[in-house]
């Protein structure tokens, strides 16, 4: 018994080292196939949103701590930061420029247990609450505040100034991208390791049953506290790589957008899984810079894409690889195939309609109208203005919709299926 | 003297508005459970209805009409969007009012463009019903506060003397039961979400036009919603209008009030002092930040708040 379950966790540490080779290599070998220096600069932006998301899950997928103000420590991480590299620019102390999002993080550890203190005394609705108001009460300030926060521009600073190791000046968005790199992977792995402590484990209790984790002599005030904290700490350190990497920092880097932004991240990617988040901070990241330079609409379509991933999957996009993982390995997925092919065609065709819609509405209200463009849809021309259009866009969508529920469920009746047939008791089960 | 007549019009004129929105979203999160975080987005929705429907009709129609409108909006958001996400439990399902407030504020973006709408007052009711001390008030915002009155009214009579209300009220403890009875509880729910929506909606139609219709205002009075909800007590409507007031009142106040926070400490603050610029802020400046620091105060002093029953 004993043998087989270190057997088991030796298996799983090697198992375990996998993501982490893969993913070193993929922040090393990133720059290489994006090498723009536009697509380098959004590569920098996704490692800081990893780090910001995850951190925002330590409280919400790991603590159970539903956050709507998690921008503050991201904000005033950014903003002591800032100022950290001005005053050591003008005051010449050589504190190299490289460690300077150790100032954000602990920016956000103090500010975390300040205002954690507070807000984590309760769980549930009345911390989202706190959370909310903290956070509207912070970007207010940053407002009001003029000198601090530099009102409404919002504060610059020269990364290129100050001490720097190894002579490398951060003049370049690559040297930028490797110090965003590193870090990143510091804090990633800062924060799996948290998970595997006595810590990680008790938050996972604390969010799963408050009470038994009181019962057994466990102070959940005090777990929760410290979990924001550390939160705190690493949304403070992904503050200061955006300040550095950015060159300014806005009363915006605090506020309820920021907020929900991250929020989205962590749950689209998935919340229950460790690295769900890099995946949401990662589709995010890229939703909004690719969609924002073809279209005005693109925050509808990731507000869509968030409500759509809220009603149909709630466990975020790592819930769907955990879901197909068992299938794959017993080879059950041929019987996905079809159905799943089946959902291609009038899926396609019903996010083209809501696109066309969506579209075609901005066109009425947009540049365009002005400019005197007609309406163009994958380069074909269309009428805007008149009702057969949008009638016809409409019945092709609704359609679309309407096969795509039939489709479901076809869908669904192959997933009771291999469910049936990989229930234990079943041969393909293989236990006793 | 005529300064202290005025912040007690205002306030009370802004208390009841607020009392508006925070009274449909502790209904529904009372029966429902659900923390409506778009109650802010369909008070902006009743004021955009209301400027459509003003500007194809009256006043008078866009008054009646609009609440109606934007409470089956609710009601069919309820059927066909937060019901299914009832199964996956009370986060997600305040998850998804959350980015439904995201996509009425896109849609609203869409519908009505990027900048202020021209929601403008009726004429009828655009004169000076009384002056005092030279400063004149609005005969319309006397009239907002008598169609708050008006509205609590019929919420109150409707809760009471319906047969529909006295199943809502019995759905309120006894849900269980209720469903046993062969009452039909989803359709419940809707009406409750209607209501709800339709009760901000109300106070986007009277509101909108002395605020301003744009986009933002729903995340500008969004978070002031929750502030009242938890200084209330979560799910106490008492509370709620209580702690409505209270804001509305002491907001209004704070704004007329030009010494610094310093000066009123009786400090002399020096510019090395640490926090000197928050402390040589005029109050009226922090005027929109009293209600968060009044939410803090209430959750270390008394986390249930005013009148709540429940330690959440």
């Amino acid at each position: 018994m004993s043998t087989q379950s270190l057997q088991s966790t030796r298996g799983r540490v090697l198992a375990g080292a996998w993501p982490w080779i893969a993913m070193g290599a993929a922040f090393l070998v990133a720059p290489w196939i994006f090498h723009s220096n536009s697509a380098i600069s959004v590569l920098s932006l996704t490692g800081i949103a990893i780090v910001f998301a995850l951190s925002y899950n330590m409280l919400f997928g790991a603590t159970g701590l539903l956050s709507f103000g998690h921008a503050v420590y991201y904000g005033l991480g950014a903003y002591f930061t800032m100022h950290a590299l001005n005053y050591f620019g003008a005051t010449g102390v050589p504190f190299p420029v490289g460690l300077l999002p150790l100032i954000g993080g602990a920016t956000g550890l103090v500010f975390g247990l300040v205002l954690g203190y507070i807000s984590t005394r309760r769980a549930g609705i009345t911390f989202a609450m706190i959370s909310l108001g903290i956070g509207v009460l912070m970007a207010s300030l940053a407002v009001i505040l003029r000198h601090f926060f530099g009102g409404d521009g919002g504060l610059s600073g020269d990364p290129t100034k100050g001490a720097h190791w190894f002579g490398v000046p951060f003049s370049q968005p690559i040297q930028l991208y490797y110090f965003v790199a590193i870090w990143s992977l510091i804090c990633i792995a800062a924060m799996y390791f948290l998970t595997m402590t006595p810590l990680g484990h008790i938050a996972n209790a604390v969010r799963d049953n408050p009470e038994r984790a009181q019962f057994i002599g466990y102070n959940t005030h005090q777990v929760r506290f410290r979990v924001h904290t550390l939160a705190g700490l690493f949304a403070g350190v992904a503050g200061g790589m955006a300040a550095i990497v950015n060159g300014i920092v806005t009363p915006g880097a605090l506020g309820l957008t920021n907020s929900g932004e991250v929020l989205m991240m962590a749950y689209i990617g998935g919340a229950g899984i460790f690295f769900g988040p890099i995946a949401g901070a990662i589709i995010i990241t890229f939703m909004e810079v690719l969609l924002s330079n073809y279209t005005d609409a693109w925050q509808l379509y990731i507000g869509l894409f968030f409500v759509l991933v809220v009603m149909y999957v709630p466990g975020g996009v790592a819930s769907l690889i955990q879901m197909h993982l068992p299938v794959l390995r017993r080879r059950l997925f041929k019987h996905l195939l079809l159905p799943y092919a089946m959902m291609i065609p009038p899926g396609a065709v019903f996010v083209l309609g809501l696109v066309f819609l969506v579209q075609m509405a901005y066109h009425l209200h947009g540049v365009m109208i002005f400019l005197n463009q007609p309406f163009t849809f994958m380069g074909v021309q269309f009428p805007a203005h008149s009702a057969w259009t949008w009638l016809g866009a409409l019945a092709i969508t609704g359609a679309a919709l309407w096969l795509c529920t039939l489709v479901g469920r076809r869908v669904a009746r192959a997933w009771d299926e291999i469910a049936e047939s990989m229930a234990p008791g079943q041969p393909s089960g293989g236990q006793q | 003297m005529e300064n202290l007549v005025f912040v007690l019009f205002n306030g009370a004129m802004y208390g009841l508005l607020l009392f508006l929105i925070s009274s449909g979203l502790t209904l529904i999160f009372s029966i429902m459970g659900v923390l409506n975080f778009a109650q802010a987005s369909f008070y902006m929705l009743g004021a955009y209805f209301a400027f459509q429907l003003m500007g194809w009709t009256n006043y008078w129609v866009a008054l009646a009409i609009a609440p109606v409108a934007v409470g089956l909006v609710g009601a069919a958001v309820e059927r066909y969007g937060l019901s299914k996400a009832h199964s996956a439990g009370h986060v997600a399902e305040l998850l998804f009012t959350f980015g439904l407030g995201y996509l009425i504020l896109e849609g609203v973006k869409l519908g009505w463009g990027q900048t202020a709408v021209n929601y403008a007052v009726p004429q009828v009711l655009d004169f000076s019903l009384f002056t005092v001390g030279g400063l004149s008030y609005s005969a319309y915002r006397v009239f907002m506060m008598a169609i708050s009155v008006l509205v609590f009214g019929f919420l109150y009579l409707f809760l009471k003397k319906t047969r529909i209300g006295i199943i809502i009220q019995a759905s309120l403890t006894h849900r269980d039961t209720v469903g046993m009875l062969g009452h039909n509880i989803p359709r419940i729910f809707m009406l409750v979400f209607g209501i709800g929506c339709a009760l901000a909606g109300v106070a986007g139609v009277i509101g909108g036009n002395i605020l301003v219709t744009e986009p933002s205002m729903a995340l500008s009075i969004g978070p002031i919603i929750f502030v009242v909800v938890v200084i209330g007590g979560i799910g106490s409507l008492g509370g709620a209008l209580i702690a409505s007031l209270l804001i509305g009142l002491l907001q209004n106040y704070m704004t007329t009030i030009n010494a610094s926070v310093g000066g009123l400490l009786g400090l002399h603050v020096g510019a090395h002092w640490p926090l000197y610029e928050l402390l040589s802020q005029p109050v009226s400046q922090l005027a929109s930040l009293m209600p968060y620091f009044l939410m803090i105060l209430m959750l270390i002093v008394r986390p249930r708040g005013l009148m709540g029953t429940v330690e959440l």
